[in-house]
């Protein structure tokens, strides 16, 4: 497989159930070996989009490819390079955990040796379900339901797994577990695209993000340069399209049926803004001295005490300014014990880049 | 952790061989059916199976016991007693494999659509075909359960005589055949809704309508032709096949009707049933038109060829129209009216082309125009059961005509040739409408109400008028009306048979035929032509946006 080849091509897809516009033109790459974060809120047509990347659903317009093959086209083929987990998936009643694996070994017709399943061994193993391998899977929680179905989509060792709000309803013990075992997918080299509306659970592993709201890519890319570009548009009047999307491209024709495909852009430019940015900050000191400093700053524009002993500093402008501050405590000789963002950057993406609409 | 062992199927010298290396029954018993084998042992792990099983088997043992008891107090040979717990029995567990077969089937892919499991299912690459086969075999396993537990009860008529052990093995071998038709049924219920409850509901519904129904005319009904036919056979058996084949004379007849027609009248429906959970667990693009229009095919020349056999086999007693030549063909017309009618209905999901899918797949395939030719298409399948319809009708007047030629020398061959032609109209037309209105809409169940409610109303709505006009005017000529349906025949055949016939009703009739076979093949070369737009305007979408793709790749490419 070429080193170019995206492991996901979205391209201009479009998808409306009776006269509602479910996806508008979306269009995002995942490249090989990254955890792509597919995020939005509850019904922005996140999962409408897995679906499709899925072989589950025929799309309305647009070109879909997993590792260069045509989901539409080839769905037998794409089904055997993915490994697909929807959100709320089902378990069968009355079957071991050994039991629903060698099942689904041999739907996958996976090769096996005799009566020995050395892939079910070896996808318990990696999802840490070995010691459970005798329990009737209906008794178990939803964390390890997850992980079932995680040690599911990897018995066919597909290359990109589509993991489709795979820490909903999982307690804060099992969202780590799962994350860990993301990052050890990663390590073996799976393209991983997941999406969820929980930035929280996405912060710490994903390393390019796509987000959507009301049908659309609002903003795709890594998520560095999806940073360095909001920082871009603090630095003056901006527009919207600023924001590295997929949807410069030509004119893509549209069936009878199917939405203007690049219609979603913007065009009118957004009054300018004056960025705003939040840090907290820990300074073994009395508040009002530290406020005394602080507002002394030009660019500070709030100061307010935070929870945990932290104090909460709202500033224009960008990373300089926060090296301003410290230097101002440090100066002022107050011990600066941290000073970290009040949002991670993937939400600080987020609120920056979506209006708040929901569907 | 060791992610690297999931990377490292054993060498093929390790693998079990696949069923083409094996041959299907070996392959089927080394690498049998992975959603079998789950199901089998889900079904074992069930705590209420074996209380349903004792609670089936112990009921019918009190009432096969209590009925033969009842039996045997009065003065009635033990022979007798002992066929009335026979057929007791069977009917009985007929009516066990009637309720509990659909409802087992039903449970099985609904289930797995409401569980959300089906997804994963189908992911696995699992053909619609392996899921079918897969869960017939589960339900089917499941149903033979329940027929083994009963089993001994049979073996009480034993006891009395007037039944031999032929005749019980057979009446099993026919009860498994049926618990096959059954759990096909349910399939195909299962496969075409996603609530387990809606599925189960409707199924069980049906089942409890069809299944008496079916018991009545292939029973008794049947049983009272059989002995017509074969005196040994006794009439008015519910469960007279197995000593049919006991005690009927051997020859032509006996391998036709005891041998042929039993196989044929329950693989048609099985096959079908089969045809039908297969579609429907297909996806929209992938083919789900082939197999039901090779069924159709085979249906048909099996119809036909047994409708124009039928006038000339049954000899030529009696005077037409009331021979039974004139009454085989009729009803031959009349039944393939109503096939063609149901097949209409169903070929109405047809789209209107085959999916880029599709034609992508026959091209990679080098599928042939045969190939096809079967596959989806609005205008293609239309065509064939136009085709069809009129080589049925073809054979079937023929065949009426041809033993009236020798029979009655002629006599009411005019009736059966209008017969013939007045249904051929009317189905002409019901298939024409059936294409032009799918043609026009994106639901085939708007599409199959719509049609319906028209021949509906052409059926019903004139003969309300003409009974109207007929009584306020005291005139025969308002019949004219009815010319609108197909039962206008009778009218027909009235006035063919009348000393003085009424040939303004006569020329209504002919009037009629003309119109709604010409009706029929307008809808349906209008519906030709939308389907024939429908399909360029997506293909041209198709080369459009191929084009603006790779404009924008080319774009992307030739960037700094």
């Amino acid at each position: 497989m070429s080193a170019q080849l995206p492991a996901i091509s979205v391209r201009h897809l479009s998808h409306r159930f009776g006269r509602f516009d479910v996806l508008r033109d979306v269009s995002f790459d995942v490249h090989q070996g990254e955890i792509f974060g597919f995020i939005g809120p509850n019904g922005a047509g996140k999962t409408t989009t897995i679906r499709v990347l899925s072989t589950l659903l025929e799309p309305m317009a647009g070109r879909v490819k997993v590792l260069g093959r045509d989901v539409t086209l080839e769905p037998e083929l794409v089904r055997k390079d993915i490994g697909y987990m929807p959100d709320h998936a089902g378990v069968y009643d009355r079957v071991t955990v050994r039991e629903y694996l060698e099942f689904f070994a041999d739907a996958y017709k996976v090769p096996t040796a005799g009566s020995s399943y050395a892939v079910v061994d070896a996808s318990m193993e990696l999802t840490d379900l070995t010691r459970l391998s005798d329990k009737i899977v209906s008794t178990m929680s939803k964390g390890m339901k997850q992980r079932l179905q995680l040690a599911r989509v990897l018995l066919h060792d597909p290359k990109v797994l589509i993991l489709d709000e795979p820490a909903s309803d999982l307690d804060p013990r099992a969202r780590i577990e799962i994350r860990d075992l993301l990052m050890e997918l990663r390590a073996m080299g799976k393209t991983v695209l997941l999406s969820s509306h929980i930035l929280t659970e996405l912060a710490d592993v994903v390393t390019s993000v796509a987000i959507m709201e009301r049908g659309r890519i609002v903003v795709s890319g890594p998520i560095g340069e999806i940073a360095e570009a909001l920082e871009r548009q603090r630095s003056g009047p901006t527009q919207r399209q600023a924001l590295p999307t997929s949807a410069d491209s030509p004119t893509v024709p549209t069936p009878k049926e199917a939405p203007n495909l690049n219609s979603f852009v913007p065009n009118t430019p957004e009054p300018p803004r004056v960025a705003q940015r939040s840090v907290k900050v820990r300074v073994l000191a009395p508040f009002d001295r530290v406020s005394a400093i602080l507002t002394d700053l030009p660019f500070v524009t709030a100061v307010r005490p935070g929870a945990m002993a932290t104090i909460q500093v709202t500033f224009s402008g960008d990373d300089r300014a926060v090296a301003l501050m410290v230097r101002s405590l440090v100066t002022a000789d107050l011990p600066v014990v941290s000073v970290e963002p009040e949002r991670n950057e993937l939400e600080r993406i987020f609120l920056e880049a979506t209006r708040g609409d929901l569907q | 952790m060791k992610p690297q062992a999931l990377q490292q199927p054993p060498p093929p010298s390790q693998r079990i061989p696949g069923r083409t290396e094996l041959g299907w029954l070996q392959g089927l018993l080394a690498n049998p059916n992975a959603i079998w084998i789950r199901e089998v042992r889900q079904s074992a792990r069930l705590d209420r199976t074996p209380w349903l099983l004792f609670a089936v088997t112990l009921l019918l043992s009190l009432l096969v016991a209590s009925i033969g008891g009842t039996a045997s107090s009065a003065s009635v040979s033990p022979a007798k007693v002992g066929m009335a717990v026979s057929q007791v029995f069977f009917s009985l567990a007929y009516g066990v494999v009637t309720l509990v077969g659909p409802a087992v089937a039903a449970n099985t892919i609904a289930a797995e659509r409401e569980g959300r499991t089906w997804e994963a299912l189908v992911l696995t690459g699992m053909t619609p075909a392996q899921i079918a086969r897969g869960k017939f075999l589960s339900s089917f396993t499941t149903l033979s359960l329940y027929i083994a537990a009963i089993a001994p009860i049979g073996a009480l008529s034993f006891a009395f005589g007037g039944t031999t052990a032929t005749e019980t093995i057979v009446g099993f071998i026919l009860l498994f055949m049926l618990a096959g038709l059954w759990v096909a049924f349910g399939l195909a219920m299962s496969a075409a809704m996603s609530s387990l409850r809606g599925a189960i509901v409707l199924t069980l519904i049906l089942a409890i309508i069809v299944g008496p129904v079916l018991y009545v005319i292939f029973g008794p009904a049947m049983s009272a032709l059989a002995h017509e036919h074969w005196s040994q056979v006794p009439a008015g058996l519910p469960i007279w096949l197995p000593v049919a084949y006991t005690r009927a004379n051997f020859g032509i007849d006996y391998l036709v009707l005891l041998v042929a027609l039993p196989f044929v009248v329950l693989a048609l429906p099985a096959w079908f049933l089969y045809e039908v959970t297969v579609a429907n667990l297909s996806a929209k693009a992938d083919d789900r038109s082939s197999g039901l229009k090779r069924w159709f095919i085979v249906s048909t020349l099996a119809g036909a060829g047994l409708a124009a056999a039928a006038p000339a086999s049954l000899g030529g007693r009696g005077t037409p129209p009331s021979d039974p030549a004139s009454f085989a063909t009729h009803t031959a017309l009349w039944c393939l009216g109503l096939f063609f009618g149901f097949c209409a209905l169903l070929f109405i999901g047809e789209p209107a082309g085959p999916s880029r899918r599709l034609t992508t797949l026959w091209s990679k395939n080098n599928v042939g125009a045969l190939g096809r030719a079967l596959g989806p298409g609005l205008a293609r399948t239309f065509m064939l059961v136009m085709l069809l319809e009129t080589c049925a009708f073809g054979a079937a007047t023929f065949g009426g005509v041809f033993a009236m030629g020798i029979f009655h020398k002629g006599s009411g061959v005019l009736g059966i040739m209008l017969s013939g032609a007045t249904l051929w109209a009317h189905v002409i037309f019901f298939t024409g409408l059936s294409a032009w209105l799918r043609a026009r809409t994106d639901s085939p169940l708007g599409a199959r109400i719509i049609a319906l409610a028209v021949m509906l109303a052409l059926v019903v709505l004139p003969w309300a008028f003409a009974a109207v006009g007929g009584i306020a005017t005291k005139q025969d000529e308002w019949l004219a009306l009815g010319a609108t349906n197909p039962f206008y025949v009778v009218v027909i055949l009235g006035q063919l048979a009348a000393p003085a016939p009424n040939h303004f009703l006569l020329i209504a009739g002919y009037i009629g035929i003309l119109f709604f076979g010409a009706a029929g093949l307008v809808l349906f070369t209008l519906a030709q032509l939308k389907a024939r737009a429908i399909n360029a305007a997506s293909s041209l979408h198709y080369v459009q946006l191929d084009a603006a793709l790779a404009a924008e790749d080319s774009a992307t490419t030739t960037a700094p």
